[in-house]
């Protein structure tokens, strides 16, 4: 199994910040795990016709599918700690394009005239599961830690679909957005008196020096 | 209505190369009362330093970049011949030295991401006693890395916070920007040898050419 892995109990760390919009509600303990129970990683069946699956799990074990998302696993001072997972099986085109080529090819010879458009589609479909059954899913472990007290979250990854996927997800399951925490996002967020914030909001990007190699548009 | 904060994505940029120069002005000594009023747990003075690695690219252009990697990348030039050819620095690596820990990591201008964050720590390498409890371990773990990335963020951020201050002034452009530019001069000239060598060398290259 290929296994990626970003961690927070140990190792380099890196991370993207984001801000929590919204109020934790008083009962949040009930209603995350309520949540996090229909939002929590069900792994891939080798039967099933899914390419691609993602949820919550623990940090601590990111592979226990059976266990359950508890407060207690994932509730650590103030702070939520669990793990974004997300098993994608990529099937390999060019061996899979071979294989239907050769099955088509048997097929041809069996019936002695060229099988109708039907049986093709069906021979297709068979290699298909036949190979996903055979490849492994490759699983991507991201973990995240939310403080409540400072409504920020940080997700120990980086990268456009990484974010895109894990932002949708969170938004799905609790009830807060989520803004990525960029130096622009921050300005904006400085406690600044209002004159200050209209020159802050007029202002344009002040070069250092005139570039030598400026793209032309 | 206010403005959309993407229309502000070059702050990113040009804070990371405010921040190059006033690290070098202030000669890398900080104290966190100077820049935030905000109580913290951690020691007010620090030392805060460039690290090992500097990614430069101009505003306009995404292709072109120049990545500067060693042990003293502020000595080097190359950074500063990235500036003066209209670069601003993009990602820069930084080290926080307390007393007893030190923080590396990178710091990313067009997301705001942190990352190879370490944290350096005598006797870190010594082993740890284990704890019978795993998930003791574990939360004890998240709080300490936790408070660490605290720490760093609440840097940044009080520096960022004083760059902003100044940003949104006139004054930026004939204090800070021309500070600046009289830094990368400077610095340009003297990593260029001097006048008198420099004519010496000349004379003595075209003696040997006409030898």
């Amino acid at each position: 199994m290929r296994f990626l892995a970003v961690g927070i109990f140990h190792g380099t760390i890196q991370y993207t910040r984001f801000c929590v919009d919204g109020d934790l509600p008083s009962d949040w303990m009930g209603i995350f795990e309520a949540s996090l129970k229909l939002r929590r990683f069900v792994p891939l069946h080798e039967d099933g016709n899914d390419v691609e699956s993602q949820g919550f799990v623990l940090a601590q074990a990111p592979f226990a599918d059976d266990c359950e998302l508890l407060n207690t696993h994932f509730y650590f001072d103030g702070r939520l700690v669990l793990a974004f997972r997300r098993d994608t099986i990529r099937l390999p085109k060019a061996y899979l394009k071979e294989l239907v080529k050769k099955r088509i090819e048997e097929q041809k010879v069996k019936l002695g005239e060229e099988p109708s458009r039907k049986t093709c589609k069906a021979i297709e479909e068979a290699v298909i599961y036949e190979v996903r059954r055979r490849v492994f899913p490759k699983s991507q472990i991201v973990d995240l830690c939310w403080d409540f007290q400072k409504n920020e979250l940080r997700l120990f990854g980086r990268g456009k679909s990484l974010i895109e996927n894990f932002t949708k997800l969170f938004e799905q399951t609790f009830p807060m957005k989520l803004r990525q925490k960029t130096f622009a996002e921050q300005a904006m967020g400085i406690d600044l008196p209002l004159r200050s914030k209209g020159q802050l909001e007029s202002l344009v990007p002040q070069e250092l020096y005139q570039p030598i190699y400026r793209t032309e548009v | 209505m206010s403005k959309d904060p993407s229309a502000l994505n070059f702050l990113g940029p040009e804070f990371l190369s405010w921040l190059y120069f006033h690290l070098d002005e202030k000669g890398g000594e900080l104290r966190f009362s100077e820049y935030s009023k905000q109580k913290v747990s951690f020691e007010d003075s620090f030392r805060m330093c460039i690290g090992n690695r500097a990614l430069l690219r101009p505003l306009a252009g995404e292709s072109a970049s120049v990545t500067v990697t060693g042990a003293s990348i502020d000595d080097s030039g190359e950074v500063l011949q990235a500036f003066r050819a209209g670069a601003l620095v993009d990602s820069l690596s930084l080290e926080i030295h307390f007393s007893q820990t030190t923080y590396t990591f990178i710091v990313n201008a067009k997301d705001g991401s942190i990352s190879q964050f370490k944290i350096l720590q005598p006797f870190a390498n010594q082993p740890v006693e284990k704890d019978e409890d795993q998930e003791l371990e574990d939360e004890a773990n998240v709080i300490m890395r936790m408070s660490a990335l605290d720490e760093a963020e609440m840097i940044i951020d009080a520096l960022f916070q004083e760059f902003v201050g100044r940003r949104i002034h006139q004054a930026f452009a004939t204090t800070d920007l021309a500070n600046m530019r009289r830094s990368v001069s400077e610095g340009l000239q003297s990593k260029l040898p001097p006048r008198e060598q420099h004519k010496r060398n000349m004379e003595e290259n075209t003696l040997a050419l006409e030898a």
